[in-house]
């Protein structure tokens, strides 16, 4: 026991010689080949531990990256969720943009008449009857028998019935309603007809004139319960038989009546006759 | 029987309003589901098949009860949707008070399974119910085509109201069953 300390300077002194003596050996390369051979035989062992390391390391970064790609995702699809709602927005803006800028078109081209903007809120309940409601009525000036257009002058329809906040309007694919007009190319006149099937047709036009399928149909203002040269539609075909004293004509609509969204009254268009056709 | 009146109107309201917007997008040719009609056939016949009930039961109730609820029923959704409509007032409230008269005296008297019953007076009440608003506007001086609109209205409408039928009868039995006060105890 009394030996242990002179033992430890012992030993300490043979360790620190071969560190001293390596170390000597090392500068001058003559442990070269031990420490190849060290590097020969630890090297694999290492790089098993490295890889080890490495793996488990990866391990929890790919965890923590999981993690991350989770969160990164939820915030993509929220961020895919709001574009594609404000892409559904922004295609509705330009489409709505669309109309207005049609509408306002008319407005630019005609000076004379005052229009007011309405939306299509509903639809008539019944399938017997082709009416619309839209969002403005005797609060904003509208009364029975006012006209109402679409985009590019197109006739939509009259204003049948007034409430104080909403107004019906009558289209001209209802089988009540009767309007004088012309084709635009001979001045043909006669009268377009809602027909039961929801198609229009131009009735009453004399023998002698000329229609061809494709002339433009306008209002001629006869009866002064429209105004003239509003587009009703295009004849599509035409019915002629000489026993007959008229001919008549199908018609397309000039817009798609069920599928209007925005229309335009004309509201300093004084009618002769306010009471439509009911 | 009848609902608080609190859900009624609100309901009819609500639908008058869907059969004036979602309906015309729902058309197929020119004929369009009927959610009022089938709101109305549905109701009459819960109200009739209770009267039913309490007759197994060995009561005597008055028959006409089953009969009334789809009366007034037919009354206020009318007038909601002639509020609506470019039809005279009174026109569709008409036609649908005489579809559910029709429906409830059937409903109440004859004994045949419920899904049979009710795809038959979904078929019966569409047919008196547009015939009966028809001749309404006939009689109002509107131009009625009788014939055309029978095959490109009435037929397919009848169609439509028989897909359309199960939804509002299965909505309208839940109703039925959390508002009647006159529940059996078997």
């Amino acid at each position: 026991m009394l030996n242990r300390p002179r033992s430890r300077s012992w030993t300490l002194l043979v360790l620190a010689s071969i560190a001293i003596i390596a170390l000597i050996l090392h500068e001058s390369g003559q442990l070269q080949p031990v420490e190849d051979l060290a590097q020969y035989v630890i090297g694999p062992v290492l790089r098993s531990f490295d890889s080890l390391v490495g793996g488990t390391a990866d391990l929890f970064s790919t965890y923590r990256d999981a993690r991350e790609l989770r969160t990164e995702n939820r915030r993509l699809q929220e961020e895919n969720n709001r574009l594609i709602t404000e892409n559904i927005r922004l295609k509705e803006f330009e489409a709505e943009n669309a109309t207005l800028r049609d509408l306002l078109k008319f407005t630019r081209n005609n000076p004379n008449y005052t229009t007011l903007a309405a939306d299509v809120i509903g639809r008539d309940p019944s399938p017997y009857l082709s009416t619309i409601i839209i969002n403005v009525g005797e609060n904003r000036g509208l009364k029975p028998g006012m006209p109402v257009i679409t985009g590019g002058s197109a006739l939509v329809g009259r204003v049948i019935q007034v409430n104080p906040r909403t107004a019906q309007v009558q289209l001209l694919e209802d089988v009540s309603s009767a309007v004088n007009a012309m084709i635009q190319s001979s001045r043909a006149t006669g009268l377009v007809r809602g027909q039961p099937d929801g198609t229009l047709a131009m009735e009453f036009i004399p023998l002698e004139e000329k229609v061809q399928p494709g002339d433009i149909v306008l209002t001629s203002g006869l009866g002064g319960d429209l105004p003239r040269a509003m587009v009703v539609g295009q004849v599509a075909s035409v019915t002629r038989r000489d026993i007959d004293l008229f001919q008549s004509a199908a018609l397309r609509s000039a817009v798609d009546l069920n599928r209007l969204e925005v229309v335009l009254v004309i509201t300093n268009f004084e009618p002769l006759t306010t009471q439509p056709t009911k | 029987m009848s609902p608080n009146p609190y859900f009624t109107i609100p309901f009819l309201l609500v639908v008058a309003i869907l059969q004036s917007t979602a309906a015309p997008r729902l058309a197929v040719v020119g004929a369009r589901p009927d959610l009022m009609l089938t709101s109305i056939v549905s109701w009459t016949l819960l109200a009739a098949f209770r009267v039913r009930e309490l007759e197994y039961a060995g009561e005597s109730p008055s028959l006409t009860r089953g009969i009334n609820d789809g009366i007034v029923w037919g009354f206020a959704g009318g007038i909601f949707l002639d509020s609506l409509s470019g039809a005279p007032l009174g026109a569709s409230a008409l036609a649908l008070m005489v579809a559910a008269l029709v429906v409830g005296i059937i409903g109440v008297r004859v004994a045949i399974p419920a899904p049979l019953l009710v795809a038959l007076m979904t078929a019966l009440g569409t047919l008196v119910y547009h015939l009966a608003f028809l001749a309404a506007m006939a009689l109002t001086g509107r131009p009625v085509f009788w014939g055309a609109d029978m095959a490109r209205v009435i037929l397919p409408g009848v169609v439509l109201n028989l897909v359309l039928v199960p939804a509002v009868y299965g909505l309208l039995s839940i109703v039925d069953r959390r508002t009647s006060r006159e529940r059996l105890q078997w």
